[in-house]
């Protein structure tokens, strides 16, 4: 019997791609392991980051409040994009009566940064120090942490955990956003402001927010993957901001059959026949980098950045939802 | 030996692989035993998430890992009568059992089910596979007329399909109160 197991090339590489489907099989077990044991009571991690200018800072009109989560990149409620920065500068610049907050990690059910009081902190940490170094093999090193947090974004997507994951992220969003004045009995509009992958986190969170705190959430999706779960179509509205160039959209798109709406009648397609989504043009932009909706050194016909541009139009749809009594529900 | 469990590995290597069960049978019903295991383990998953955890979830398991057997085991005897009574086949019930685990012990791979947003197709795809596979490791290992290749893996399958349905239904009536929709330590 013991000589018919033959370890050779062949072996390790069945073992080694047994071992990673393994692993991504059990992951979301791991991650909701802990929030099921509790019955939901399991701790949420809060670090406060003091403000940046405008951003996570209290206005003295408090007419909405809006959450940025981020792309599959971060590993903590601190966004080391500058790109991030840039945007979130200028969106709370031009949203005066908005509470502007970034600070939250939507990769984790509890808020726990991958970098700190994990068994696994110290690779986190060192893919994170390879990503920032920016050279090609660190960036490769780097893609660690967004394939790790991908697979977060596919189990929130997921029926059979997205109920316990999504309803655990929410819990995360309501504690954070309380600890900025938000009263749950006089609730203000919350607008959730994704980018790429977070799109999921967020589309996932809308229905517990919506449903079990009675609270009215705006999807401002930034050429986001979300799938047509159970709760997307909790939201007030869904505006879309797609590109033309933008091909990561295109290829997350085709991964989400449930919203072609050419297909048969499903809860999103008769979201949209509601009217409750709107798609924003956002002309020849890219998912990211160089001629990306965050890019400063791209510029439209007009002359405005496109950084501008995107913030200038998350900004009009903000404003609006701070300036009209009938959209706060 | 683990290539038995590729589904791959068994299509080319059916009738190898059938004549190597015969020759490791211990080792085949261990595979097998383990295949089930895996699969009663994958379907407690569920009730896992359903916020059934502790010793109760493992009553849980060992009572799906019961419930498969007897599944898998009313099968094979569905399959054994109608053969026997029906078309008066002479086949050992061994020699039909080892048929039956060959295409059983892909399933292992059931745990892959559990991958996120992939894993359900991924489930179904296993689940077509192996009914391709009860029929080729029949034609195969029965070396009787089509007919008689299709109404046994037909039975076999009805069997399967309605006893599982019974059982789960039981299994339904039974189960433990799950916790709270919206859990307690809500904010």
């Amino acid at each position: 019997m013991d000589t018919m197991i033959q370890v050779d090339a062949g072996f390790v590489g069945w073992t080694v791609f047994h071992l990673l489907f393994l692993g991504l099989a059990l992951h979301p077990l791991i991650v909701l392991r802990e929030y099921i044991k509790s019955n939901g009571a399991v701790a949420i991690h809060s670090k406060p980051i003091p403000p940046d200018a405008n951003v996570r800072r209290m206005r003295d009109r408090n007419e909405a409040y809006v959450l940025f989560l981020s792309g599959v990149g971060r590993v903590s409620s601190l966004t080391y994009s500058k790109r991030e920065q840039g945007i979130l500068q200028r969106i709370a610049d031009l949203c005066p009566t908005a509470v502007v907050l970034d600070d939250v990690f939507a990769y984790s059910i509890n808020n726990l940064p991958l970098t700190e009081n994990r068994r696994l902190s110290a690779v986190w940490r060192w893919a994170m120090r390879r990503k920032l170094k920016k050279t090609p093999l660190n960036a490769i090193l780097g893609y660690l942490i967004n394939f790790r947090n991908i697979v977060q974004i596919v189990t929130s997507a997921d029926r059979r955990y997205a109920s316990l994951y999504n309803q655990a992220f929410a819990r995360v969003l309501v504690n954070h956003l309380r600890h900025y004045g938000f009263d749950l009995k006089d609730p203000k509009p919350i607008l959730i402001v994704s980018y790429s992958g977070a799109g999921q986190i967020a589309a996932g969170a809308v229905q517990h927010l919506s449903r079990d705190f009675g609270l009215t959430v705006h999807a401002l999706m930034l050429a986001c993957f979300f799938t047509e779960g159970p709760g997307v179509s909790h939201a007030h509205h869904i505006w879309e901001f797609i590109g033309r160039r933008d091909r990561a959209y295109g290829f997350c798109y085709f991964f989400t059959p449930s919203r072609w709406t050419r297909f048969a009648s499903t809860p999103w397609t008769r979201f949209v026949e509601m009217g409750k989504t709107t798609r924003v043009d956002m002309g020849a932009m890219k998912h990211t980098g160089r001629g990306g909706y965050l890019d400063q050194n791209s510029h439209l016909p007009n002359g405005l950045s496109y950084i501008d541009h995107t913030a200038s139009q998350l900004a009009g749809i903000i404003n609006r939802v701070c300036a009209q009594p009938a959209l706060k529900g | 030996m683990l290539e038995l469990f590729s589904p791959f590995h068994l299509w080319k290597e059916a009738p190898h692989a059938l004549g190597q069960l015969g020759l490791y049978a211990t080792h085949a019903v261990w595979f097998l035993l383990f295949a089930i295991a895996v699969e009663a383990a994958v379907a407690s998953a569920e009730r896992f998430l359903e916020r059934i955890t502790g010793l109760a979830l493992l009553w849980v398991q060992v009572r799906l890992f019961v419930y498969l057997l007897a599944v898998y085991g009313l099968s094979l005897l569905a399959m054994h009568l109608f053969l026997t009574y029906g078309v008066n086949l002479e086949m050992p019930v061994e020699r039909l059992a080892l048929i039956l685990g060959l295409a059983i012990l892909p399933r292992v791979y059931v745990v892959f089910g559990l991958v996120p947003y992939l894993g359900r197709t991924f489930h179904r795809l296993l689940d077509i596979w192996t009914v391709v596979l009860l029929f080729r490791a029949l034609t195969l290992g029965l070396e009787a007329q089509a007919w008689v290749i299709m109404a046994s893996g037909c039975v076999g399958l009805a069997t399967f399909l309605s006893v599982r349905q019974w059982l789960r239904h039981i299994l339904q009536g039974t189960r433990e109160e799950p916790g709270p929709a919206v859990p307690s330590g809500i904010v």
